[in-house]
């Protein structure tokens, strides 16, 4: 702080000093970076302010995560919040029923949220019930009330299922929430399995049955007796058996190698031990509850795309061995097992091999890798993975300042950053899901399409957890939604399933105004005067950067009440083609702890960064179809053939008309001369109208009125056509008029002209001689008249000087 | 941003009433008498605001109507007769902080108390007046009110009052400044609660002219009224009072009037045929007296001292 005043005094009163010292830093001098001072305190970006204290905001964590029932359209988790209004609607709708709880379920709402502290998922059912034994402590009510909130407190309890937990927000987050989309989505199909293994093995033993009862062995009176059941003893067993044994040729034995096979098949389906594992993770995992959990295996790694790779391939060859012999089975239960054929097939049977519905089964192999080892050493196994048709899912956190390609020593604005969500799309075949955590919604739709498609997955996950500092001013959530505002992590998810054109592929929805380049928010504050205004901001990535404790050093704060022209914010500089573009220094809004705003400047390589991500936001806007410059050249061109089509249209009836306008002239003036070689030659004088020096009325031209809407043909057309405008043809007369009613007598084109223009006996203006003066005499008096009443028409003397200028001054008149 | 509202701890109740929180003394009011549903209709208010009952005041003067402070477990003054708008107003004047309720009657406020009853609805502070007219006094046992129709004997007037009655409504809204006025019966509960809890939001003085039910005295006003509903005439607009389909079948004549537009109001008050019912005039903006003369209420004695000597100082030598 002290610098700064002390350069403000050494530099001037007029505060160009100030703005060169900001300047200097901007271009990155040193010196002026020395002299200038950095964030101080917990400044916060200016929009994320309302945001300091979080306790008082309700946001979508924690989730309720719904227990597994075997429908597939279960809502998988929902913010606690709405899982309580929602619930209490379904047996309450009434404002007036249960009115006592719906008043309170803001306070047992954040009785919850108070508990709900941990990282990881906690029963939900005993929580709540603690919930409510405290809420009926706090009221303290009597009687009749206290009877009808127990009741309507008993229906929302029965609505928080068994086997359903809370969750709230923490780095694991997203890792619980792949086990519990994983629980969902497999668990179910695994006790089919067990169903579908239990069916066949005993259809395979009914089959060994058979052939036993046709044996030697079979035949013996203790077996035989034993088959026929309790009634057994009523039979002679050794006739039976004597009978049993005199076999005649209908009987066949059953093929010695189909028999082993049944046996080695029975044997495997009956030996299959599931050992109920569901997800292997791989990589190094911290949280020790994953590896309490009966279904999850975790498998310490330093390669973990490796790692995945090995454990998915271990567990397919199991199942290979039991779907073989569930093939196998079913295949000799109809009997249409076939050696040659069959033989074979099975013999080199593996994963390769597995049907889709046989591919859910197998337990899924998870890669948990930190972006900055795949960008960097990890990148070939990575690579490897991602071209591979395993089914491996890859999570990996990213920090969305950073570039996870950095090298050691690099600062993260060195280099371009490496995308790995390009990385991704660029194999093509692969799940890419660019989600946050804050969002749950993302993250499982994530889960849930890479699960579903058996097919290799990325999901690029951000967390928002600040390990640079021991305590950050925001929490997590806050830190993480802002990462998606900013663009710096953009949301995005690719399904290669959908189809082969980006425009199935690609999913967009989760960011917020996609159409535009950076979000734009309102910012409430108090001006110096004291009034509460508004200003629109928008949220750039050097907004975000403001969070991050280590680029603090891209920032200077101006001195409070300093006020330049040259300072402009970040997206407007970003925008600018100015050409003072050399002087403008960019800055952001901030807002520190005792609620003051303050304008930071912003470092070169900062912008250069934010630009870079800007260039990103585009690439991808595109790639969604917003903003396609594709298609708005497409529409353009349109919209030009349109218009020019109209054009030529407009022309040709503008000659039309002009020609028929012509050819009513000469009628009519033929019909003048016609009549006055009447008069003179003594004809009757009753015709003639009485005139003031104009001509006969021309007919009023037809409207030709051409409506021509330019519709674009584009379906993805963002930008909204012009509609053509009415071709109405104004009327227009080459003559020049006074329009008499509308004349107020102020005498103005008297003034001009006493020999043009007169007054009638009403003490109204008329053309009295149009001829007594020049073009430009018209001209004047027209613009000069109040009422508008003069149309000067065309100019009767072509030699007069200066005509074009008159005409373009006539033209609003006539 | 990010899709959030703001501050959600405010729906967060640290403390909760219920109905039986702001029911006091059991109303010893005749069975029938349409003060109960009054009184049901203001707790009722009282509990869907939360209102602390420790910061609530009802204030009233004397009559069957000002019996209300009693059944009230909030703070009451029960005054004067004709008096319980200047204390109202001296109350809301000190405190501003406390919520103040006005229960006086057609006698008590249009007849001895007339002069504060124009002055009170100018200086527009924020309470809620209601007026329960049932058109006699009550109390007293059966006396002529300004308000007693001229057909009804009473103990004053045994062939009946000689003058016509005084029309409230038009001269409550012939008083300037005024900001919400609104008429209602006493027997349609939704009606009453609607146009209670309205009264109640607004900011500034509410007159609630309650057309209420004597069963002992003058039974006959209000049976004449609940048989005929060609009598009445409710008001539908959307900057109204909302009311549900029973309530409009049961006042099969509506009007859609604006309140905003202060001449329909006066229109409506003068027709003595038809009684509105509903809100006549609401204006939020009107200003408030209790707002200007609340300036200054938190400056300790010491600061007051210091001002009054720089006034002072001006004319000393």
């Amino acid at each position: 702080m002290d610098s700064v005043a002390e350069s403000k005094q050494a530099e001037n009163e007029d505060g160009a000093g100030v703005i060169n010292l900001l300047r200097r830093f901007h271009y990155g001098e040193p010196s002026a970076a020395a002299s200038t001072s950095a964030p101080a305190g917990a400044i916060l970006p200016a929009l994320l302010n309302p945001y300091r204290d979080s306790s008082a905001i309700r946001y979508q964590y924690p989730l309720y995560l719904a227990p597994r029932d075997d429908s597939e359209d279960t809502v998988l988790a929902m913010p606690l919040g709405e899982h309580l209004s929602a619930s209490i609607e379904t047996f309450a709708p009434g404002a007036e029923q249960s009115k006592i709880l719906k008043d309170n379920l803001p306070w047992l709402e954040r009785y919850l949220r108070q508990k709900l502290t941990g990282p990881d998922p906690v029963d939900a059912p005993s929580l709540f019930a603690e919930a409510v034994d405290a809420l009926q402590a706090h009221l303290d009510l009597k009687d009749s009330n206290r009877e009808s909130l127990e009741s309507s407190l008993a229906h929302l309890q029965a609505m928080v299922a068994a086997g359903s937990r809370y969750l709230a927000y923490g780095p694991d987050v997203p890792m619980h929430l792949f086990v519990h989309a994983i629980r969902h989505r497999l668990a179910p199909r695994r006790e089919a399995l067990h169903q579908a293994v239990e069916k066949r093995a005993a259809a395979l033993e009914s089959l060994l049955l058979v052939e036993k009862s046709k044996s030697a062995q079979g035949n013996e009176p203790g077996s035989v007796s034993e088959s026929v059941g309790p009634a057994g003893r009523y039979l002679d067993s050794d006739a039976l058996s004597g009978m049993l044994g005199k076999r005649s040729h209908g009987s066949q034995d059953m093929a010695p190698e189909r028999r082993s096979r049944i046996e080695s098949a029975l044997g495997e389906l009956r030996s299959w031990d599931d050992n109920a594992v569901l997800v292997r993770f791989a990589g190094r995992v911290s949280n020790p509850w994953f590896a309490t959990q009966p279904d999850v295996d975790v498998v310490e790694s330093y390669e973990a795309c490796a790692t995945a790779s090995e454990l998915f391939i271990e567990d397919a060859a199991r199942f290979a061995r039991l779907f073989a012999a569930m093939r196998i089975a079913d295949l000799e239960i109809d009997d249409r097992y076939d050696p040659p054929v069959h033989d074979s097939w099975f013999a080199s049977f593996d994963w390769q091999a597995f049907s889709d519905k046989e591919m859910q089964l197998v337990t899924r192999a998870v890669a948990l890798e930190s972006a900055d080892y795949l960008a960097t050493d990890g990148l070939p196994t990575f690579s490897h993975l991602l071209g591979s048709r395993l089914p491996v899912h890859v999570l990996t956190w990213i920090r969305a300042y950073d570039n996870p390609a950095v090298k050691p020593g690099e600062g993260p604005f060195d280099a371009y950053r490496f995308e790995l969500a390009n990385f991704g799309i660029g194999h093509r075949q692969v799940v890419v899901a660019q989600t946050s955590a804050a969002r749950h919604e993302d993250l499982l739709s994530g889960f849930e399409c890479a699960i579903d498609s058996n097919r290799t997955s990325l999901h690029l996950i951000n967390r928002g957890t600040q390990t640079q500092t021991s305590k950050p001013i925001l929490e997590p959530w806050f830190v993480a939604s802002a990462a998606l505002e900013s663009r710096a992590h953009p949301f995005l998810l690719i399904n290669p399933d959908a189809g082969d054109h980006a425009a199935k592929r690609v999913r967009f929805d989760g960011n917020p105004q996609p159409d535009a380049d950076w979000p734009i928010e309102t910012l409430e504050y108090r001006s110096a005067d004291g009034d509460e205004t508004t200003m629109e901001l928008a949220f750039t990535f050097a907004d975000y950067a403001l969070l991050m404790p280590t680029l603090h050093e891209h920032f200077r704060m101006v001195p409070t009440g300093f006020e330049s022209n040259e300072l402009v914010t970040v997206a407007d500089y970003l925008q600018s083609d100015d050409e003072r573009l050399d002087r403008l220094v960019p800055f952001v809004w901030g807002i520190d702890e005792e609620g003051v705003l303050i304008r930071l400047v912003v470092s070169r390589a900062l912008v250069f960064a934010c630009r870079d991500r800007l260039n990103y936001w585009h690439s991808l806007q595109e790639l969604a179809g917003i903003q396609n410059y594709y298609v708005e050249e497409a529409i353009e061109r349109i919209i030009e053939e349109q218009r020019a089509a109209l054009e030529a249209e407009r022309e040709q009836l503008r000659k039309e008309h002009a020609e028929e306008l012509e050819a009513v002239r000469t009628e009519a003036a033929g019909q003048a001369m016609g009549q006055l070689v009447d008069v003179l030659m003594g004809a009757d004088l009753s015709g003639i109208a009485a005139g003031s020096g104009q001509l006969a009325t021309m007919p009023a031209a037809r409207p030709a009125a051409t409506e021509a809407p330019a519709e674009a043909e584009a379906a993805e057309a963002e930008a909204e056509p012009e509609q053509a405008e009415e071709a109405e043809e104004e009327l227009s007369f080459d003559e020049p008029w006074l329009d008499t009613p509308a004349c107020t007598t102020c005498d103005d084109c008297m003034g001009i002209n006493k020999m043009m223009f007169a007054y009638n006996d009403d003490k109204q203006a008329y053309l009295k001689d149009p001829a007594a003066g020049t073009y430009e005499d018209l001209v004047r008096a027209a613009e000069i008249c109040p009422a508008k009443c003069i149309h000067p028409g065309k100019p009767l003397n072509p030699n007069e000087p200066n005509l074009e200028e008159l005409m373009a001054r006539a033209a609003p008149f006539n | 941003m990010f899709g959030l509202k703001g501050d959600w701890s405010l729906e967060v109740k640290e403390r909760y009433f219920t109905l039986e929180d702001y029911c006091g003394a059991e109303p010893r009011w005749c069975t029938g008498c349409g003060d109960h549903g009054i009184l049901a209709a203001v707790h009722r208010v009282c509990r869907d605001a939360q209102l602390k009952p420790e910061k609530t005041v009802a204030v009233s003067g004397i009559g069957c109507s000002s019996r209300l402070p009693h059944y009230m477990k909030t703070y009451g003054f029960h005054g004067l007769h004709g008096r319980a708008l200047p204390v109202a107003c001296g109350v809301k004047s000190r405190r501003p902080d406390l919520d103040v309720w006005v229960a006086t009657g057609d006698g008590d406020c249009f007849s001895i108390g007339a002069a504060h009853w124009i002055h009170a609805m100018r200086y527009n502070m924020d309470l809620t007046l209601l007026v329960f007219d049932n058109g006699i006094y009550g109390l007293t046992k059966k006396q002529t009110s300004p308000t007693t129709p001229m057909d009804v004997p009473t103990n004053t007037h045994p062939s009946g009052a000689l003058l016509p009655p005084l029309n409230p409504l038009t001269v409550t809204l012939g008083i300037t400044n005024i900001s919400f006025v609104a008429q209602i019966v006493d027997w349609n509960a939704q009606l009453r609660h609607e146009v209670i809890r309205k009264a109640h939001e607004h900011k500034g003085t509410s007159f609630v002219r309650i057309i209420q039910r004597c069963p002992v005295y003058v039974e006959a006003i209000g049976k004449a009224l609940q048989d005929e509903p060609a009598r009445m005439q409710l008001l539908t607009h959307e900057k109204g009072v909302q009311v549900d389909d029973a309530v409009k079948r049961q006042f099969p004549n509506h009007a859609e009037h604006d309140p905003s537009d202060i001449h329909a109001a006066r229109e409506l008050a003068e027709n003595e045929a038809v009684l509105p019912l509903g809100i006549l005039y609401h204006n939020p903006d009107a200003p408030r007296y209790d707002l200007m003369s609340a300036v200054g209420l938190e400056m300790t004695a010491e600061e007051r001292l210091a001002g009054l000597n720089e006034a002072l100082d001006h004319f000393a030598i």
